[in-house]
């Protein structure tokens, strides 16, 4: 090709790129809410004097820019398939897994957590004398190790799972690996959670060593079908099909008084508006609240307390059809004495559900009291 | 505002082209010096007085030095030691100042007080290219710079104000008056730029997050290998970082009309460390021996002087790079190594098979890069133990893991670290293949704005758990 050809179409290029896209996002609209990374998009940089002078106003503009950058998802999406093109494994920690699945990495643990954690559960079931009930779920990255890419890493979860026993020997612990062999199909393929499968194992696992019953049978509804999660998310591998969501409906119906915080109060454990938000996880009990109070009219005259975090959501349309009142205690929002709702030990079964990784890992443990 | 930001690709610099190009020729200088203030103030609203300070007090010492050059040496010397010193308080009081007092604290001193004022960007690079003005003046190798505004455009020219290359004043003399703005300096300048862009952007920030995870690691996940990967990661991150830096100074320089020299060469495949800082960051190596190592004496006073004179200037070099106790280190070391070539290693170095020269000189040049990574010393002892077996283990799924998803990064690296580009290998310097670059440049914009963006990608995930 003649020289200067190559010239002219190489200075054209450069140019009307970055012309196009300066005056693409001159004129594009603001956006409010980023769906996919499900915040609020940064505003525009007050222009006031004293914030330009601060050495902030240069990060805050450059911020604010980039949120509102045009077509912003796109380029996630571009980066995270070119990383994949590009042989890796995973983007933001998150595995390209077979069949469009994607599953948090979970390469580390820090031991002291996991070891304080089970220290302060030891010690307050010990001062309220009573026995805890402690179900450690094993995360995607155990369940479905099947669909890892080559290559991938990630600690032995059953082996963590054995460990943890071993802390809570004066616990009741639930070992859901004697349930549950790993299988895909317990979890969600674009969320971290397990799912109603993954959860039903959960709650036979619950129904032995707890309250040494056979389980009671279900059967599923779907009531979503693009539903796309935190996994989706935190990868930018938007390419990938979504998720169903289902309620669970039991043999025999059980209706339900639910309380949230003590502020207001449902007569469902399915919040159906979040069906038409981006995290359609929260359909189960409305996602994260403080304290959630639920009355059934089953009528078992048995108790469960629950300290726990997100994953035992997606289990109370089961555990709805075995106890006659359940309260739910997220310690990231409830800092007031547990032991007060536990004072009925005779027929309470306190149980604490957590996902392993997050055990792991949670600081407000230290709440519990 | 760095060149690798949405800012600066997608308001800063067009514009500035806009205006640049649009206004005569005689407007350019001031356009240049306003545009690189604006740049400098963006970052430092405060600090943009220093640096007109800088610009101003240079330019009217200089002018002093040069005025009495001839007629009256003593006086220009003393002109010229008054504005070395006041730059080099500048300097000393920014970048320095919080170490000396800190050091000074803990030998008891608690007079000394910290003040934790923030460096203002890029002085190291514009002192010393301030510098080079009032010297190149008193040695008569230049003439002083008749406008304030030209010299202003030279001190602060955006290009290269926040990290080099250290351009010197006579180097640049004659295009500051004149200059020819062409169409293939204009393409030459968006190649090398384009370059640059993606050394940063998909290398070096790629091969930065690995060494992170890695050195993040808790001892009982290291392993030799996992540890090795990490440092040589590091090493890539740095060379690309620097260097790409470098490259989109010089083709922003191109496009303005403007040339400057050459950063880097290579410097990973050097055959001894001697010739690994003859190819590594030039523009300071050339400073040094201009302004430090020639005129303490070089090598014209025996054997012993010149050892003294490269292990002055090593120590300074080191401390250049950043006022802590490693980057002393760090010089020191290099001075040791550099002190034995030149006694009996690079003799040895010759006659060995080219293949273990090049060993030898990655292995002193990475073992130097765990000195410069880590500023606390027990980290550099302890990553240094993990490179060498401390762990017990020479490797484990993580090892495989890491290898596994950078393999590509990894190899791309390798070979941008070697001049195969230069060679016929690379088709774009043949006539078809150079239909070629105008398509690569756009492919090479378009990803590299999707590593951008993605950069500032933050889903909230408080919703997890």
């Amino acid at each position: 090709m003649k020289k200067k050809l190559t010239r002219k179409l190489t200075l054209g290029c450069f140019i009307g790129y970055i012309g196009c896209f300066t005056i693409a996002n001159l004129f594009s609209g603001s956006r409010d809410i980023s769906y996919n990374e499900n915040r609020t998009l940064a505003s525009a940089p007050s222009m006031e004097l004293q914030h330009i002078l601060s050495g902030r106003f240069d990060d805050d503009f450059e911020k604010w820019f980039s949120d509102q950058f045009v077509a912003r998802d796109f380029w996630i999406e571009l980066k995270a398939g070119i990383r994949r093109l590009s042989g890796a494994v995973e983007n933001n920690d998150v595995y390209f897994a077979r069949d469009g699945r994607l599953i948090q990495r979970f390469a580390s643990y820090n031991e002291e957590t996991l070891k304080t954690n089970a220290g302060i559960v030891n010690e307050f079931c010990e001062e309220n004398g009573i026995t805890g009930n402690v179900l450690l779920v094993p995360t995607a990255a155990w369940g479905a190790a099947s669909e890892l890419p080559a290559g991938a890493y990630d600690i032995d979860q059953a082996d963590l799972i054995n460990d943890a026993a071993e802390l809570f020997a004066k616990q009741n612990f639930i070992r859901y690996t004697d349930y549950a062999s790993p299988s895909p199909s317990l979890y969600f393929r674009t969320d971290h959670h397990w799912n109603e499968k993954g959860a039903y194992l959960g709650y036979e696992a619950l129904a032995d060593k707890v309250l040494h019953k056979q389980p009671n049978s279900f059967t599923y509804e779907t009531v979503s079908t693009d539903f796309c999660g935190t996994m989706y998310s935190q990868s930018g591998a938007f390419w990938n099909s979504s998720d169903s969501i289902c309620r669970i409906i039991p043999e025999t119906p059980v209706e339900t008084t639910v309380n949230y915080d003590g502020q207001y109060t449902e007569n469902s454990i399915y919040s159906e508006k979040r069906l038409n938000e981006k995290d359609k996880y929260m359909y189960y009990t409305d996602g994260n609240h403080a304290y959630i109070s639920i009355q059934t009219d089953a009528d078992t005259n048995r108790k469960a307390v629950l300290i726990k975090d997100s994953y035992s959501h997606i289990m109370i349309p089961y555990l709805i059809t075995e106890y006659s009142e359940i309260t739910m205690i997220d310690l990231r929002y409830y800092h007031s004495p547990v032991s007060q709702l536990i004072e009925d030990k005779e027929n309470t079964d306190l149980c604490f559900i957590y996902s392993l990784d997050n055990f792991c890992k949670d600081p407000n443990l230290a709440f519990l009291r | 505002m760095v060149f690798s930001s949405l800012t600066f690709l997608f308001a800063y610099l067009p514009a500035v082209l806009a205006v640049y190009y649009l206004v005569p020729l005689n407007w350019r200088n001031p356009v240049l010096l306003i545009v690189s203030l604006f740049f400098y103030g963006w970052g430092e609203p405060v600090y943009v007085f220093i640096m007109i300070f800088s610009i101003v007090m240079n330019w009217v010492l200089g002018k002093m030095v040069a005025r009495y050059r001839i007629s009256d040496r003593e006086k220009s010397k003393r002109f010229l030691i008054l504005c070395m010193v006041l730059n080099l308080l500048l300097l000393g009081f920014f970048k320095y100042w919080d170490f000396f007092a800190e050091n000074m604290r803990a030998l008891g001193l608690v007079f000394f007080r910290p003040l934790k004022l923030g460096l203002p960007i890029g002085i190291s690079f514009y002192t010393f290219q301030a510098m080079s003005y009032p010297i190149d003046l008193y040695r008569g190798e230049t003439d002083p710079q008749k406008s304030l505004v030209s010299f202003g455009a030279y001190v602060t020219m955006f290009p290269q104000l926040i990290a080099g290359p250290i351009v010197r004043y006579t180097d640049i003399a004659r295009q500051l008056n004149q200059r020819d703005h062409t169409m293939e300096g204009f393409y030459q300048g968006i190649k090398r730029f384009t370059v640059g862009l993606c050394k940063k952007v998909l290398l070096a920030n790629s091969a930065g997050q690995v060494f992170e995870a890695v050195s993040a690691l808790a001892p009982a996940q290291q392993s030799v290998l996992t540890a090795w990967i990490g440092i040589i990661m590091y090493t890539f991150q740095i060379y690309f970082d620097f260097s790409g830096y470098s490259d989109m100074a010089i083709g922003l320089g191109k496009m303005l009309g403007f040339d400057f020299l050459e950063n880097f060469n290579y410097p990973y495949i050097s055959a001894s460390v001697t010739e690994f800082w003859r190819r590594w960051h030039m523009s300071l190596s050339f400073w040094f021996r201009d302004y430090v190592y020639i005129p303490l004496g070089g090598n014209r006073h025996g054997l012993a002087r010149q050892i003294i004179n490269i292990m002055i200037v090593w120590l300074l070099t080191g401390f250049w790079h950043g006022a802590s106790w490693n980057f002393v280190l760090w010089g020191v070391f290099y001075g040791i190594v550099l002190i034995a070539e030149k006694l009996f290693l690079l003799k040895h170095l010759k006659n060995m098979p080219s293949w273990l020269a090049h060993v030898y000189t990655m292995f002193v040049v990475i073992i130097a890069w765990v000195l410069f990574a880590f500023t606390d010393f027990s980290k550099v002892l302890a990553y240094l133990g993990f490179m060498f077996g401390s762990t017990g283990r020479l490797a484990d799924g993580l090892t495989v893991y890491y290898l596994h998803d950078n393999i590509l990064l990894i190899l791309v690296c390798i070979i941008a670290c070697t001049p195969v580009a230069k060679t016929r290998l690379n088709i774009l310097r043949t006539r078809k293949g150079r239909a070629l670059v105008p398509v690569l440049t756009l492919l090479a914009l378009f990803v590299c704005t999707a590593f951008i963006v993605d950069a500032s990608y933050n889903p909230f995930l408080y919703f997890r758990f």
